[in-house]
Formats: structure tokens, C-alpha cells, sequence
């Protein structure tokens, strides 16, 4: 026996069902047509939309199988509420096997439609533009040819007058087995902003699973574009994304990436994305392989992109979410991201935060196991454009070449004083592999790959504190960390590239606790400097540093194999605490990573928020004038 | 009390107090400072007007050996605070204190507790590392101040040890830095100047 929903029987007995009132009743067990009332339902929901006045009606199904295509937008736009009856969405089928070239459902500007199940859509189950809520449905084995196999939701700002506020809500569904030759099998969702129209997209704890792409996202897929003046914002959250699959036609370079998840920001605007405390792959504790999501390409759980040119504001926060388990064919098993800042001047800049998740077990064929970071920046020269890596727990992932645990690339292209920076901080590095089996290309960087490239006057810089790195394995170089490139081995690269690995424990690694491959004969251009400082770089099988780096490295109070003296701060590459680091946290203080004044090199303390706060103050005031012994 | 211990005692109120009428040439230092009369410190800038987006040392008041040192700021746009050293001969000079009572970075509404750091370290002689800075907050715009030309940042008080001597002040180039409320560093002119006693 099924429960009615309680609200919607007693709607339906108040309604005294005239036609045109505000709720119209589909049954397909009626006669047709009928008359939309209790005593005298429609017989299909096309007929319910046809006769429900331009706004303010609940379409209410009984449950059934309607196999009928249901357009709520042309010829004119009717502001609907479809519900069905019974909650248990196999109750109440829409099945779209008659649907040619269109989707299931068509709607939105103000619709929703909640508890159905959509299924053998031609053309996706559901299309929608403009405000919508979907919810509680269940969306299985629909195709589209193009993207949303499942759902497709965009903000339609083509046909839209409605409200300054776009409100996409995707929610409660179940999506699954379906494909989509472009991008977003299960789910794909374009909050799209323009003039006064602002976007926002919630996608909240659905289940999307087993979905296969041929473009991007395999399971989830989403695009915020935001136009100049405007503000949009998606946010994929509490969702489970598992067994999820995008391929790639051959020699689609573009292609084939984000298995679980793929998201970009794209317009001039100021755009949000943020995907936080969802579940991509197995969970915590499972060791089922068949929960993996799968990329042919990057980022085998999810690939984001960010990209920003002039005076966008993008905006990326990764956080608290689990992804185990997931398979990249080249790049980022786990978590892929790229970064693209060019010719940002203010108010143009981008964040970047993945903070507090469980990267596990993924692995990936070329770099960068649980994670590739890959941020570069063209002819910009703020140094307020933040790529933060804090407090996650990379552990157990494998790469088939290069950083095991992960890969971070700083690129400073372009010139004068472009600056480009990713910051590592307060992770934890343990028992990741690069293994390629190969003697000729020997897996390098168990934990981390850093790679740092600059051209012209430009500065590429990653900072690597307070990470705790133990326990991995590398064929080559670093068993911990490996400086994957930097400038004077790299081809045009004549910039200037930084490192400063500094208060962390680096030990127990197969392999040097930190390495860098030999420097070209003759050397390309360019300066590299490695600052190692505070930190414990022993015991690691080949010994603390490689000596390739001899002619680089600049060691500040080394060893640190105490808490206390990695505690040492220091915020500048000096060797004291003095008024220059105190001014550096002034200037970042009362933020937090993501906020446009946040520094993570004066985020000295391990408070789960990182904040810079009176306890990194104090902290740093209370070696205030020291140096190094 | 014997002489001896009168004599020590002499010099400790000579040190502490600054000796302001210690007159008829006692008070003489310890380490072959002339005397002859009434000793006077004072500080000379190296350009007491100084230009535009510029951190000098100026001459604050003095009083017998105590010299008042006054870090001045000069029309700089956005001035959110700044750390540097001052490099001095602790044999000619004592540091004593800092006052950041009447510093322009205590502009209203900058002027509670938490949203300013002023700290000066004296523990390695012959060196101060010195911050003047407001604090950022959550949201990231507290600005500057917009220093409309020359305000006080903070003055610094010194106690002169030796007597007819001239002793240089230094600001270290690779330690010395200003930034603004968009964390940027200010390109500025940095003036020092030196201590005489006569």
C-alpha cells in the first residue's frame, strides 16, 4: 500500500474540481479526455497543461503510466506544478519512448514537477528554463543526443522576463543509467546570468549514478556564466555520485573529462561554483571498485575548471566531500583542477579552495593520483588570486607516473610581474604510489609533484606547509616530494619559480623526502630557488633531499624535528620573525582561505577553519624578533 | 652610603631620568665621553622636509639625553601599515620605549583594541624591529590612511649613552616594507638620519 500525500487529497476534496481551478487531476485510468476535476480526471498530463490557465495550477497525477510528451513552454508558457500523488516515484511513470528528438518534459520559468519516474526519454527526461524545482524524482534510462540525459536545466535567459532571480533547484532525485552523447548524463545545469538577471542552481542531495557521457560529466555536468553586472552561482551539494563514466570520441581533445562531476565558470561576471560534502565514488569505509567514477580523460571524480579573464570574479570551493575510488585515464584520479587567470585587473580575480576532503584510492594513468592541480595565469600581476589545498586527507592513491597523492602546477605566463601561486597547507600525504613499471619513465613524487614554470618577468610559486607527507612511494626522485620541473630544466621557462616547503614532516617515504630530476646541460634560463624550512625530512630511504637540488636550495632552520620548532614561524623566505612577517599577517588578518585577502602563509595555527586570527598573531608574536638558531 | 655607592647611584638617575639639570660635569659616561657642561641629545633627520611617499625619521622633542625619534609618514595614499628595522650603535644609544599615542593609523574609527599592532623588539642590541600596521577584518576592507603630508606613525625614545659623538640611524634596505589595504606594497622613500650629543 502506498501513502497518498495527505496535502494533496485534501487540496484535491476542497478543490470541488471545476475545471480551471487551481488543481487539475490526471489519471490514465480515466476516460479521455475528462475534465481535470477528482470525479473526472484528465486522462494525460498534456491535456491538464493545455487547460491550465498561464500560471498557479498543480497538475496532480494519479498514479500510473503516462507515455506521452508533456511540453509546459510552447506553444505558451504555462507556470505549473506537476505532482504526483503517490510519493514512491515507481508509482507514477512518464515514459518519453514516443518522444522524438524532445525531451519527457518540458518546462520551467516557474514550474516544477516532483515524484515521478522518467523514463526512455528520446531526448533527456526533463528540459527546463528558467526557475524550476525538480524534485523527488526518479530519472533512469533516458538518452539525449545533447547534453542533460537525464536533466537539463538552464536559465533560458533567451525567452526570460520573470524575476531578477533565476532559482534552479534540483533536488531528492534518483538519476541513473542514462547517457548523453555531449556533457552531463545524468544532470546538467547552466546557471546563466545577464544585465539584472541574476542565476543561482542548487543540485541537493540526489543520487546519480551509473549515467555515461560522451562529453563532459558523466554524471554531473554544469556551466555558470555569468554576464558584466551580473552574479552566478551553482552549488552541487550532499549529493551521492557514483559509477558514473565519461568517454571521449576519438581524438576529442576537449573531451572525456569529469567522470563523476564536471563544472567551468566561463562568462565576465562574477560566478560561484561550489560542490561540498557529496560523496564521489565509494564511501568512507567501502572498498567497492564498481562505485568508481570513470573519466577516459582528466579527473576521474570530478574536473573543475575556472576561467576568468579581465575583470571576471570566479569563485571554486571544493569542500568536505569524499571521492574514493575513481579512475583518470591521464590526469587527476580523484579531483582535476585547471585554472585559467588572464589579464585580470581588478575587480577581475578567481579563488580557488579545496579544503577537508577524503581523496582516497583513486588513481589515474599519467599525474597526479588523488589530485592535479594545473593554475596558471597569464599578464596578471595581483597576487590576490588564491589556488589553496588545505586540510585534506590524500591518502592510498596511485598514479601511473607522476604525484601519486597529487600534482600542483604554478604556470606565470607572460610578462612584466605576472604572479601565479598555489598553496599546499595542513594536508595529510600518506601511503600514495607512482609506479609506472617502466625503466625508461620511472614513477616519481609519491606524495606530491610540484611543478613550477615562468616565463618573462613572470613569478610561479607553490608553497607546501604544515603537510604531513609519510608513507608513499616513488621509483625515482621524491619519495615524498618531487619537483616535477623547474625553470632552468624546462623550455621556455626563463621567469622566475619559487618553492618553499616549510614546517612539515616529510619521512618514512620510499625515496628522497624531497627530489627534483638533473638540470639540462647547458641549463635553460630562468631562476629557481627552494626554500626548505622547518621541517623533518627524515628518515626517508634515499636519504632528506636529492642532490640534484644542491645549486637551488636554501635551508632555513633545518631540521625541525620538534613541534615546537616546526611551529617556527616566519612568513617572508628570511630566517627571523620580524615586522615584515607581522605586516604580511596585518594585512591578511580576520580571513579565511577563499576570501579575497587571505594569505595561507599567515595561517600558522591548525584551527579547522583556517582562519588568520589572534591565534596565529599570538603565535607569531610570541617568536617576534627570533631567528633561526 | 659610601662614595662608591653614591657615584653608582648617580649614574642609574643619569641614565633613568635623563639627566636634565645634572649640570657641573658629573654624570660623565663610563667610556671616555668628554664633559664640560649641561650634555644634549638630539636627532638630525636626513631631510627634515621630506617628499612625498616617503618614511623618515624625524626629530621628535628631546630633553637632556633623551632624544624622541619620530617615525613620520609623508603624503602617501592608502598607508595600511608597515615593518622594518632600525639599525643604531647601542654603545652611543639606549632604546628605551615607543609611543603610538597620537599615530595617524589611530584615525577614527581605527582606534579600539584588535584593529592595530604596534610592537617594537629590542631584544638584539643595536637593532629594532619595529610593525605599525592595522589589522584586516573579515571582510577585507579596512582601508589605509590617506596621509595628507607628514603625520606621526610612531615615536621611538632613546636614551644617549656617549657625549660629543654623531652616530648614524640606519633603515635596512632588504628589511623594510610598506603595504596597503590591498596588501600591495607602497613604493616609497625610506630617510633615516643620526643621533649627536654635544
Amino acid at each position: 500500500m502506498t501513502t497518498l500525500r495527505p496535502w494533496l487529497l485534501l487540496a484535491s476534496a476542497l478543490c470541488g474540481v471545476p475545471a480551471g481551478a487551481a488543481t487539475l487531476v490526471v489519471d490514465d485510468d480515466s476516460p479521455c479526455p475528462g475534465a481535470g476535476t477528482a470525479g473526472n480526471p484528465y486522462c494525460d498530463i498534456q491535456t491538464a497543461v493545455d487547460a491550465a490557465p498561464a500560471s498557479g495550477t498543480t497538475i496532480l497525477v494519479k498514479p500510473g503510466t503516462y507515455q506521452e510528451c508533456v511540453n509546459a513552454v510552447d506553444p505558451d508558457v504555462k507556470v505549473v506544478a506537476l505532482v504526483a500523488e503517490d510519493p514512491d516515484p515507481s508509482a507514477t511513470v512518464l515514459d518519453g519512448s514516443l518522444c522524438f528528438g524532445t525531451s519527457t518534459v518540458v518546462l520551467g520559468y516557474g514550474s516544477s514537477i516532483d515524484g515521478f519516474r522518467l523514463t526512455l526519454g528520446d531526448e533527456g527526461a526533463i528540459t527546463s528554463f528558467g526557475s524550476v524545482s525538480i524534485t523527488n524524482n526518479l530519472v533512469e534510462n533516458n538518452a539525449a543526443q545533447s547534453s542533460g540525459g537525464g536533466i537539463f536545466a538552464d536559465s533560458g535567459l533567451e525567452s526570460y522576463s520573470g524575476p531578477a532571480t533565476i532559482n534552479i533547484v534540483i533536488e531528492g532525485n534518483t538519476v541513473r543509467n542514462n547517457t548523453s552523447e555531449r556533457d552531463g548524463a545524468g544532470i546538467w545545469v547552466s546557471p546563466r546570468s545577464s544585465g539584472t538577471v541574476d542565476a543561482v542552481a542548487v543540485v541537493q542531495n540526489n543520487v546519480v549514478k551509473s549515467n555515461h557521457s560522451s562529453g563532459v560529466g558523466g554524471g554531473i555536468g554544469g556551466i555558470t556564466q555569468a554576464g558584466l553586472g551580473s552574479t552566478a552561482s551553482l552549488q552541487i551539494t550532499q549529493n551521492t555520485v557514483q559509477s558514473n563514466i565519461v568517454d571521449a570520441a576519438p581524438g576529442a581533445d576537449t573531451d572525456g573529462f569529469g567522470g563523476g562531476i564536471w563544472v567551468s565558470t566561463s562568462g565576465p561576471g562574477q560566478e560561484t561554483i561550489t560542490i561540498d560534502h557529496n560523496t564521489v565514488g565509494a564511501p568512507l569505509g567501502s572498498v567497492d571498485n564498481n562505485l568508481r567514477n570513470t573519466a577516459v580523460n582528466n579527473g576521474g571524480g570530478i574536473s573543475a575548471t575556472v576561467f576568468a579573464v579581465d575583470t571576471a570574479v570566479h569563485a571554486i570551493a571544493m569542500e568536505s566531500n569524499v571521492v574514493r575510488r575513481n579512475t583518470a585515464s591521464v590526469d587527476g584520479g580523484g579531483i582535476e583542477l585547471f585554472v585559467v587567470g588572464d589579464s585580470l585587473t581588478l575587480p577581475g580575480r578567481y579563488s580557488v579552495l579545496i579544503s577537508d576532503n577524503d581523496i582516497e584510492n583513486n588513481t589515474t594513468a599519467d599525474f597526479g593520483g588523488g589530485f592535479l592541480a594545473d593554475v596558471g595565469t597569464v599578464n596578471t600581476s595581483s597576487r590576490r588570486n588564491p589556488t589553496d589545498i588545505v586540510g585534506n586527507r590524500i591518502n592510498n592513491n596511485f598514479a601511473g607516473w607522476g604525484g601519486g597523492g597529487g600534482e600542483a602546477r604554478s604556470f606565470a605566463e607572460g610578462g612584466p610581474r605576472t604572479f601565479c601561486g598555489v598553496s599546499l597547507r595542513h594536508n595529510t600525504v600518506t601511503g600514495n604510489t607512482a609506479e609506472s613499471g617502466d625503466p625508461d619513465n620511472p614513477g616519481f613524487a609519491g606524495g606530491f609533484s610540484l611543478f613550477t614554470q615562468a616565463d618573462g618577468a613572470g613569478i610561479a610559486r607553490i608553497d607546501a606547509a604544515y603537510n604531513t607527507i609519510t608513507g608513499n612511494t616513488a621509483e625515482i626522485g621524491g619519495g615524498g616530494i618531487d619537483l616535477a620541473g623547474i625553470t632552468s630544466s624546462n623550455a621556455g621557462g626563463n621567469g622566475t619559480t619559487l618553492v618553499e616547503i616549510s614546517n612539515s614532516l616529510i619521512e618514512n617515504n620510499t625515496g628522497f623526502g624531497v627530489g627534483a630530476p638533473p638540470d639540462p646541460d647547458p641549463p635553460y634560463p630562468g631562476i629557481f630557488r627552494l626554500t626548505l624550512r622547518s621541517s623533518d625530512l627524515s628518515p626517508n630511504t634515499e636519504g632528506p633531499v636529492e642532490s640534484t637540488l644542491a645549486a637551488h636550495r636554501v635551508d632555513v632552520c633545518m631540521p625541525a624535528s620538534t613541534a615546537a620548532e616546526r611551529a617556527f614561524p616566519g612568513i617572508d623566505s628570511d630566517n627571523d620573525v620580524d615586522g615584515q612577517d607581522l605586516l604580511r599577517l596585518a594585512t591578511a588578518f580576520a580571513s579565511k582561505p577563499g576570501a579575497v585577502h587571505y594569505n595561507p602563509l599567515t595561517d600558522l595555527d591548525d584551527d579547522p577553519d583556517h582562519v588568520v586570527d589572534g591565534s596565529d598573531l599570538a603565535i607569531l608574536s610570541a617568536s617576534f624578533g627570533d631567528t633561526c638558531p | 652610603m659610601t662614595m662608591g655607592s653614591a657615584v653608582r647611584l648617580l649614574g642609574v638617575i643619569a641614565l633613568a631620568a635623563a639627566a636634565t639639570a645634572c649640570g657641573g660635569g658629573g654624570g660623565g659616561s663610563s667610556d671616555g665621553g668628554t664633559t664640560g657642561g649641561p650634555q644634549t641629545g638630539s636627532f638630525v633627520p636626513a631631510d627634515p622636509t621630506p617628499p612625498p611617499n616617503s618614511v623618515s625619521l624625524q626629530a621628535g622633542t628631546h630633553s637632556g639625553l633623551v632624544v624622541n625619534v619620530n617615525v613620520a609618514v609623508t603624503a602617501v595614499d592608502d598607508f595600511f601599515g608597515t615593518g622594518f628595522r632600525i639599525i643604531y650603535d647601542p654603545t652611543v644609544a639606549q632604546y628605551q620605549s615607543f609611543s603610538s599615542t597620537g599615530s595617524f593609523l589611530r584615525d577614527p574609527p581605527f582606534n579600539a583594541s584588535g584593529q592595530l599592532d604596534f610592537r617594537v623588539d629590542a631584544s638584539t642590541p643595536g637593532t629594532l624591529s619595529i610593525v605599525a600596521t592595522r589589522l584586516q577584518n573579515g571582510q577585507g576592507n579596512a582601508t589605509g590612511v590617506d596621509v595628507a603630508g607628514t603625520r606621526t606613525l610612531l615615536t621611538l625614545q632613546f636614551l644617549m649613552l656617549k657625549v660629543s659623538q654623531t652616530s648614524p640611524l640606519t633603515l635596512p634596505g632588504s628589511q623594510r616594507e610598506a603595504r596597503d589595504s590591498q596588501d600591495t606594497e607602497l613604493p616609497l622613500t625610506w630617510q633615516a638620519g643620526i643621533f649627536q650629543v654635544f
